[in-house]
Formats: C-alpha cells, sequence, structure tokens
C-alpha cells in the first residue's frame, strides 16, 4: 500500500515537472540542497529554511552546515532582503497526496514567503505522511482548521502541485509566474534502506 | 463558381426579384440584419441596480469590433480544442481511477452542524453515496449539494459567519453592489492605503470595484497575469478563467513592455512572464491589503476555499496586513468534504488539470495585527435564488467550461458573447447582476446547440435558461422588428402555405443549374458564402397528401415492407417538418420509403404546419404555444402508435421543449407528455422500435461517409452511436470520422439569419473538418443543418454531397432491393 502510494505519488507529481527524489537520511537531504546551491554563484546564493521544517527536523541545520551551507535567516518585515532572484527555500510538508502527486501544508507567514518568494523550492515529505487523496486530505485539514487534531487550529493551509505556472499567453506554459519555478519534493524514509534515489524527472509534463 | 452567379443575371430575372425576395423572406426567415435590438424601455425600472462605472460599449458596437478580429478567433479555437482534449482526458483517468485498483476514503465523517441552526437537518438531507468518479456522478453530488445550499442559504450563511467570526475574521453584508464597494473604500481611507494588491475575483468586475475605487485615488494592483493585462488594456476579462486570452503574445509583449520598463520580445513569452514576475514582486510585497474573491466557503470551518496557478492569491491573502474577500453568498458549501468534491471537478473542467497548482484556505487572520474581512454580495442573487427558472444558475463554480464548447463564443470571444460574465452563464447571469438591458444583445448570439450543457460540472440547465432569458427580453423589449411579420406569417398556416407557393412559383425560373438561387441584390451578406435552395416546385404535402384536405389519409405506398423490423404493422404518424416540406420534399418521400419498408402504416396528418419552434426559439412565446397546440391536436388526432419525424429539431421541440414552453399549463402539459412518449426522432425509431437487424441494409459495396452529429441530437437525444450504427451495422458502410462531430454547424435557427457573420464562420469550421475527412459524402439527421451545409458546400465549390440519414437509408434500400422500385408504384 505504502510503496504504491508512493508511486503513484511520485508518477502524478513527475508529470507535472516535479522532481521527486526517495531518500533515508537527513543527510541526504542536505546533500541535495547543497547540489542544488552549489549551482549559484556564492555572492547571490541564499537557502532559506522554513520554521515549520526546523520544528519537524530540528537537526537539519547542522547536516546543512556540514555541507557549507549557512541558512538565510528570514526577515518578515523586509522579506526582499532574505530572497535574492535566485534563493532556495527548503519547508516541510504535512501531507503528500498520491491522487493529484501535491502536497499539503498548514502553514504560518514566514513559512509560506519561505515557499512562495524563493524561486527553488525543496519540499520535505515524510513516505509516512502519504495519503490517497483528496478526501483524505480535506478530513486533515477540517480537524487542522478546527483544532479537532489536538492541535491549536491553524488559520492557513494550501494544497500545491507542481511549480507554480502560467498559460495566460496564448495558452503557452511558463513556470514560475510568482512562486517557485523549480519544485523538488524529497521523500524521506527513515525506514528504509536508501536504494539511491526513486527519482523520476520529467520536467516536460504538461498538465493532467 | 461563385463569381458565375454574381456576373449572370439575365434581364428576365430582374421582374421577379422583388416579390421573391419578400417570399423569401417569409418562407426562409431571411431578413436584413437589425442594426440594434429595440432600445430598452426606459420607463421600466431595471432589476438589479448596479452603478456601472465603466459601461462597455454598446453590444452592437462589441460585436462588430469582435468579428474583425481573426487573430482572436484562431487562437479561441486553439484555446477550444485544447481545452476539450485536456477536459476530456482527465476526467477519463479519474473516472478509470478506480479500476486501477486506486481507492480513496470516504471523506471525513459528516460533522454535525451547530445545534439549533437548521442545518442539521439539511446536512443530513445532502448525504449522498460517496462513490462514483465519473464526470456525470461527480457533477450530480456537487448539483445536489449546491442546491441544498440555494435552498437553504440563510442557515449556511449563518453558520458561515459565526465560525468564521470566531476565527477572528469580519463578515460585512452589502446593501448593494455600491455598499460593498463603499466598504472597501472606507477601509483603504481608514488605513491610509492607496494602493492595494488584488487576485482574480469575477465580483469585482461585477460590482466595478476598480473604477470606484481609482476615483477616489486608491489604485489596485491585478496580480494574475491575465487579469493585469486587461487591466493595462484598460479593458474587461473574456473569459471567467482566461480573462487575456482574446489577446496573443503581440498584445501582450506590447502591453508589458511599458509596464515592465523592460523592452520585451513577442516570441518570448517565458520571458514576458519572468519579466511580469519582477515587476509584480515589488508590489507583492509593498501593498498593506489584498483583495481576493473565493472559490468556496466552508459553513463548517469558517474557512475559504481559493485556487490559482500562479500562487498570485497566496502572495495577496498573506503579505498584507489586512485581507479582503468580496464574495456572493452561492459560494457557500457545506463541509471541507464538498470543498474536496468542488476542487475534483472545478480545475478539469477549468483547464483539464486534476487540481490547480495552488490551493488555498485562509481561516481567519494568521498573525495578530492582521485583519481579514468577508464582503458580501447580493447584486440580483436573491432575486435568482427567487426565481424558480433561475435558481440552478447560483450552483456556478465558475470554470468557464460554458464558454470552451459554444461555437459562437469561439468566434467572437467573450467581450460579445456576454457582458461581464461571459460564456452561456454570462447569457443568464448578466439580467440579474448588470440589468436586462445589457443581457439583451448577448442572448441573441445563441444558437442552442445545448453544448455547454453536456459540460457544465454543476449541470446547470444553461439552454434553457438562455431560451427564457431571450423569452423575457422579448417580452420587456420586444421582437427585433423584422422578426414580427416573418413569425406573424409563419404562425398562420394558410398564409405561410400561400408566401411558400408564391416563392416557389417566383424562384423555380430563377434557380441556376446546381438548384440554388442566383445572388440577389442586397441578399449578399447572405448568400456570398452559403446558396440559398429554390422552393419546390411540389412541397411534400402535395405529393403525400395532395388530394385530401383534411384527416389523417394514408401516405402513398412508395415501398413495400422490405425489412425485418419491430415497427412491422405500427401505425405511425409522419411529421414532415417545414424545410424538408418546402425545400426538400424528396428528404420526405425517402423518409416515407424508410418507415414503410419498416412495415409501418404510415399517415400523414393534413392538418400540420409548424410544431413552433422558431418562435419559441425567438423568445416570442404566444406564438410558439398557439402553434405547438395546434401541432398537439393534429399529431394527436392522428391517434398513431408512433408519431416521427425526420427533422430532428422538431422532435426535440415536442419532446423536451414544449415541456418549457407549457410549464405554466398543467392542462397541455399532460396532453404534451403523452404526446412526446410516443414521438421520436427517425434515427431513435429506427434503433429503438424497429431494430433494423445487423446488415439487412448491406450491399457489400458503397462509398464511405463521413457523419456530422446535429447538435441537439447529440446533447439533447443522446444519440451518439446510434447514427453510427445504422451506417456501419445495419447498412454496413464505413465511417471516417469527421473531427468535431457533435459541434454546430452554424444554423441555430434564426441566429443564421440574425448573425449571418458569425453563421458563416461556424460554418466555415465545420468545412474544414470536413475537408479533412476526405470523403465524398456528408450525412447528418437535421433539415436545418442540410439546408445550411449544402448551400455552404456550394458557395464554396467543395464537391461534397449532403444527405439526411434517411436519404442514404433510401438510397440502400435501393441497392439491396432494386426489383422492389423497378416500376414506379407497381406494388
Amino acid at each position: 500500500m505504502g510503496d504504491t502510494l508512493q508511486r503513484r505519488f511520485s508518477a502524478r507529481a513527475s508529470r507535472l515537472g516535479v522532481t521527486v527524489e526517495c531518500v533515508a537520511s537527513l543527510d541526504a537531504v542536505a546533500s541535495l540542497a547543497a547540489e542544488l546551491a552549489a549551482a549559484v554563484a556564492p555572492d547571490v546564493r541564499r537557502v532559506v529554511l522554513a520554521p515549520e521544517l526546523e520544528r519537524a527536523y530540528p537537526a537539519l541545520r547542522q547536516h546543512l552546515e556540514a555541507c557549507g551551507i549557512t541558512p538565510t535567516p528570514i526577515d518578515v518585515i523586509n522579506p526582499a532582503a532574505t530572497f535574492g532572484p535566485l534563493a532556495i527555500g527548503i519547508s516541510a510538508a504535512a501531507l503528500g497526496l498520491a491522487e493529484t502527486g501535491s502536497y499539503a501544508i498548514a502553514d504560518g507567514i514566514a513559512d509560506r514567503l519561505v515557499r512562495m518568494l524563493a524561486y527553488r523550492h525543496i519540499v520535505v515529505l515524510d513516505v509516512a505522511r502519504l495519503v490517497p487523496g483528496l478526501d483524505e486530505a480535506g478530513a486533515w485539514l477540517h480537524d487542522r482548521l478546527t483544532g479537532a487534531d489536538g492541535d491549536p487550529a491553524g488559520h492557513y493551509a494550501s494544497f500545491i502541485t507542481g511549480p507554480s505556472r502560467t498559460a495566460d499567453i496564448e495558452m503557452s506554459l511558463s513556470v514560475g509566474a510568482h512562486g517557485p519555478a523549480e519544485l523538488r519534493i524529497i521523500l524521506l524514509d527513515t525506514g528504509a534502506m536508501s536504494d539511491g534515489g526513486n527519482g523520476e524527472t520529467n520536467h516536460a509534463g504538461e498538465q493532467e | 463558381m461563385q463569381a458565375s452567379k454574381n456576373e449572370d443575371s439575365g434581364g428576365r430575372r430582374h421582374l421577379g426579384w422583388l416579390a421573391l425576395g419578400a417570399g423569401l423572406a417569409a418562407t426562409l426567415g431571411v431578413a436584413r440584419a437589425r442594426r440594434a435590438l429595440t432600445p430598452p424601455d426606459e420607463r421600466r425600472k431595471p432589476r438589479s441596480a448596479v452603478a456601472d462605472h465603466h459601461a462597455p460599449e454598446p453590444f452592437a458596437q462589441r460585436y462588430r469590433e469582435a468579428l474583425t478580429n481573426d487573430r482572436m478567433r484562431a487562437g479561441l479555437l486553439r484555446f477550444q480544442r485544447t481545452w476539450r482534449n485536456g477536459r476530456d482526458m482527465s476526467f477519463a483517468e479519474y473516472a478509470d481511477s478506480e479500476a486501477m485498483g486506486e481507492t480513496y476514503g470516504q471523506g471525513p465523517a459528516p460533522i454535525a452542524p451547530a445545534e439549533g441552526t437548521g442545518a442539521e437537518a439539511v446536512a443530513a438531507g445532502v448525504e449522498l453515496e460517496q462513490s462514483g468518479r465519473t464526470f456525470e456522478e461527480l457533477r450530480d453530488r456537487l448539483a445536489a449539494v449546491k442546491d441544498a445550499v440555494i435552498a437553504n442559504q440563510p442557515t449556511y450563511f449563518a453558520q458561515f459567519k459565526a465560525m468564521a467570526e470566531r476565527n477572528g475574521a469580519t463578515v460585512y453584508e452589502s446593501a448593494s453592489a455600491e455598499d460593498a464597494s463603499r466598504y472597501i473604500g472606507e477601509l483603504c481611507a481608514r488605513k491610509g492605503i492607496t494602493r492595494l494588491t488584488k487576485s482574480k475575483s469575477m465580483v469585482t468586475e461585477e460590482i466595478g470595484l476598480g473604477p470606484y475605487l481609482e476615483e477616489r485615488g486608491i489604485s489596485i494592483v491585478e496580480t494574475d497575469l491575465g487579469e493585469w493585462l486587461v487591466q493595462l488594456d484598460r479593458d474587461r476579462p473574456s473569459h471567467i478563467i482566461a480573462p487575456a486570452i482574446h489577446m496573443d503574445r503581440y498584445d501582450t509583449a506590447r502591453l508589458l513592455s511599458p509596464a515592465t520598463g523592460e523592452k520585451l520580445d513577442p516570441d518570448d513569452i517565458s520571458g514576458q512572464v519572468a519579466a511580469a514576475r519582477r515587476t509584480l514582486r515589488q508590489d507583492f510585497l509593498a501593498a498593506r491589503l489584498g483583495i481576493s474573491g473565493a472559490n468556496a466557503l466552508v459553513a463548517d470551518t469558517g474557512a475559504m476555499m481559493l485556487v490559482t496557478n500562479e500562487g498570485n492569491a497566496e502572495l495577496v491573502t498573506s503579505i498584507p496586513d489586512v485581507h479582503v474577500v468580496l464574495v456572493g453568498y452561492e459560494k457557500l458549501l457545506p463541509t471541507m468534504a464538498d470543498a474536496m468534491l468542488q476542487l475534483r471537478l472545478l480545475a478539469r473542467s477549468a483547464t483539464g488539470q486534476a487540481i490547480s497548482v495552488y490551493t488555498t484556505f485562509v481561516n481567519g487572520p494568521d498573525r495578530p495585527g492582521k485583519e481579514m474581512h468577508y464582503v458580501f454580495v447580493d447584486n440580483g442573487r436573491s432575486a435568482m435564488r427567487e426565481d424558480d427558472i433561475f435558481a440552478d444558475a447560483l450552483r456556478c463554480i465558475r470554470c468557464g467550461a460554458c464558454a470552451d464548447v459554444c461555437p459562437p463564443y469561439q468566434i467572437v470571444g467573450g467581450h460579445a458573447f456576454g457582458y461581464i460574465y461571459s460564456g452561456a452563464i454570462g447569457l443568464v447571469n448578466t439580467g440579474f447582476h448588470n440589468g436586462w438591458e445589457n443581457a439583451a444583445g448577448p442572448q441573441s448570439l445563441c444558437v442552442s446547440c445545448n453544448a455547454c450543457a453536456t459540460v457544465c460540472p454543476v449541470g446547470i440547465p444553461l439552454p434553457q435558461q438562455i431560451l427564457e432569458v431571450r423569452h423575457r427580453t422579448v417580452e420587456e423589449f420586444g421582437l427585433p422588428w423584422y422578426k414580427r411579420p416573418v413569425l406573424e406569417l409563419w404562425s398562420s398556416p394558410a398564409l405561410f402555405d400561400k408566401a411558400a407557393r408564391l416563392a416557389a412559383r417566383l424562384g423555380q425560373p430563377l434557380a441556376e443549374p446546381d438548384g440554388f438561387l442566383p445572388n440577389l441584390p442586397g441578399m449578399d451578406r447572405f448568400q456570398r458564402w452559403r446558396s440559398l435552395p429554390v422552393p419546390a416546385a411540389q412541397p411534400a404535402r402535395d405529393r403525400l397528401f395532395g388530394g385530401a384536405t383534411s384527416g389523417v389519409p394514408d401516405a402513398p405506398i412508395l415501398s413495400p415492407p422490405l425489412l425485418e423490423s419491430g415497427a412491422t404493422g405500427a401505425r405511425v404518424a409522419y411529421f414532415i417538418q417545414c424545410f424538408t416540406d418546402r425545400l426538400f420534399p424528396e428528404m420526405a418521400e425517402a423518409t416515407v420509403r424508410v418507415l414503410q419498408a419498416c412495415g409501418a402504416h404510415v399517415v400523414v396528418p393534413t392538418s400540420q404546419h409548424c410544431c413552433g419552434l422558431p418562435a419559441f426559439d425567438s423568445g416570442d412565446w404566444p406564438r410558439a404555444k398557439t402553434m405547438a397546440k395546434a401541432t398537439i391536436e393534429g399529431l394527436e388526432a392522428a391517434q398513431a402508435d408512433w408519431i416521427v419525424t425526420a427533422g430532428a429539431s422538431c422532435a426535440v421541440a415536442i419532446t423536451h421543449d414544449y415541456h418549457q414552453l407549457f410549464a405554466d399549463e398543467p392542462d397541455w402539459l399532460a396532453r404534451v407528455e403523452a404526446l412526446a412518449e410516443r414521438t421520436r426522432d427517425l434515427i431513435s425509431f429506427l434503433t429503438t422500435v424497429a431494430r433494423l437487424p445487423d446488415g439487412s441494409l448491406a450491399t457489400g459495396h458503397g462509398e464511405p461517409v463521413t457523419y456530422h452529429n446535429f447538435c441537439q441530437s447529440h446533447n439533447v437525444l443522446g444519440l451518439k452511436e446510434e447514427p453510427r450504427d445504422l451506417i456501419e451495422q445495419v447498412m454496413g458502410l464505413d465511417i471516417v470520422e469527421l473531427p468535431e462531430a457533435a459541434v454546430c454547424c452554424g444554423f441555430g435557427g434564426s441566429v443564421s439569419a440574425d448573425y449571418p457573420a458569425l453563421s458563416e464562420q461556424i460554418l466555415a469550421r465545420k468545412l474544414e473538418n470536413v475537408d479533412q475527412t476526405g470523403v465524398r459524402t456528408l450525412v447528418t439527421d437535421n433539415p436545418g443543418c442540410i439546408m445550411h451545409l449544402r448551400g455552404g458546400m456550394d458557395a464554396s465549390g467543395r464537391a461534397v454531397r449532403v444527405l439526411h440519414l434517411a436519404e442514404l437509408l433510401d438510397e440502400r434500400l435501393h441497392a439491396r432491393f432494386p426489383q422492389a422500385f423497378t416500376a414506379r408504384r407497381s406494388y
């Protein structure tokens, strides 16, 4: 079941141009981020971590520093200073929807800035958080927004499915309309042996 | 071919032209195009009261300008075709997903609504089986949910308001469109805000918020790329979800270059998008107030849902300290599970995506110092909700599918085919939101093909509602001047008969060798692209009951019973149809032969005239009723087992339109229902009653044909495979599939006379599709289409013959049983 969900999720997300990789440790997450960051010149390089991510994976910062990356702190009052034109944002997802290849998150303003203002975006999703589809996501959302899950009620949540895009000019698809142009989802499967990645890359995917 | 007609006009022909023109106008419903609708009656108060700050140009001007825009038309054709593929594939994939072993949960357990609000009873009522993934099943479920909300709107609103306020939002019910704008203007003034960001919202367009704020020194930055383009062009959206679909990359580069301060290459669309991103990013970050619409308001959590692909709504609703949601009451949904259902339909219907890129839920202010204001707008929605015929239109989820399948929309775009809202829904809701005088023009472009009804994800009966809008328009503003005499004549059997015979007598001597009329003075815009037929010297009525003046005589025996058929011995009353009668009597004879070959005892009611469809379709319901009643009485008197017509549109009129026409006359409605039970179009009769065995008209040879699905047969009667089965299985002929086979040919009842240039363009799309098949025979089942298609083939010099399916059957009958037809009437 879990494996089927993962296969389905990866296939759907890949079709939308999302790079999906599966890793077994936070160390590997950091390595992937470092790889991506290496392509950006050091003077404009910014790697920004979402607060929710740090809450979920407190050890990630250390791993990143071990890879030579010093995360840029978020200035919520003046976000333009935080995010240059080529920032890499890393955030955590609460759910993955196999039905649509979406990830879901209920988050705060700082997290949202990370996932919206960075040109490249890495999402860390625990494979245990994969669900079949919208029905489960709707149930989760209801509980999250009402606080029925025991945590304080959330005020803002999103399902995000592929990179930001527009087809408003002659139906021609362009990515990176306002949000990230590049979306990578890293499935974190700490319970399994890493097989070196179940990643499928497909930037050509158009619509479903 | 056409040039020769212009040159060749002998002197003798001049004599008859004037009289012939008059006769034709009467017979064919062709008259000079009107310049504008009868002006609205100023004494009547409009039923919606919107202060129109930036009223669009008059309809006639919008229509004229649209017709000159060839690039837009080509772009919209590409758009419609791409949309159709994507939409169909995405629904098919979801429908198949269960068979592929994908199981989803049953959604969250139903949550008991707050006690004492009444919503708990409602919730119980809308609980439906959560299964079925076909488009139709999803659609029916969401329609039921929306209906429950429409019926119990105050309850759901109260529940939403209580939850939203508990979440920290402010809920304001505006008293009018102007009041909604005022609320937002005062909010800006209080906060000292002079520049704000906005994500896409049709309601802001509807109430004219932009101009209102601008007059008060507050500028709005549209952040959806399409909306921004339209704003930069000082224009309006031409499509509900693709606002700038009428533009091409040259237009957009011209607008974006000055706005971004960059010199943009029209051919680099991604470059244009990137420049827009850079410019708008500054606005997102600077904005202190953001305005959005909402795709849904979830009553049991107090959350709003918003979908975009660009992500602009996330930024508009997140960064500023004030978020204003401008929304209509119809966006309420009971639960989050209902919102998920809507999501499954919305993006697939809108763009063919399984889900939009960003689906955002906002549940009150998310941080200290943040404000969230809901401004509810009625603006005619209450009147709609209280109107039995139009309440269903409040189900609309604003996907735009009704425009994406609409043939006239493809030709003129949303500025002419709509007002603020475009597409079929725009023809329906404009009267309520923006005044009936503004609905009058756009509604007259509808060809009644019913395509919109087949893709609407909430099952709104758009075609019926548009006809009702037309009916109310005619009641309020009157018929276009030229239609009055035509319908007056058409509604009188005796006068019509005289006029038709006069037209035949005058027309016959003028007929070209190909059987069409020569070009007539002043008729160029009707004839240049579609030759008009000459009325037959001997109408079908003379051939079928020439001697009889009353009663229901037997049809002359034209064929012996030749086929094994479930119709053997059945008494069949044959309804001829006007065009068939006067223009194509050979089609009537072919139909009778086919029915008799099936063993039917064919009788022909002599009182038959027109079913009333032209009057009904024109919005002239009193005349339509008179004609319908005469038709009903005549057909009842035939005491037949079945009433059969080869005029598919008449069959649709009798079996469907009459129900709408007589909705307020229960006695007649009962008679209509009884009659409709026994009434069949020819194809349905052959496939459900006669049930001809496979191969019974096969001869082992015969040229391949292509098939045009008459839009109403396809979309209303649901005849999709049936005609193909008759051709392939019964007649053994090959079919080369016609691309877009069920898209209207452009005849559209009187629309082709009202808007010949529109009709010409829709026909061109059809003829180009026929060219692709490479076959020489085009078959269909409606005489109106046949007149139109034959005329188009002739005028464009195409050597494709256009046959009624009855004629093709008759041909095969003669080929299969040559001995039965060797001597004329020898049996």
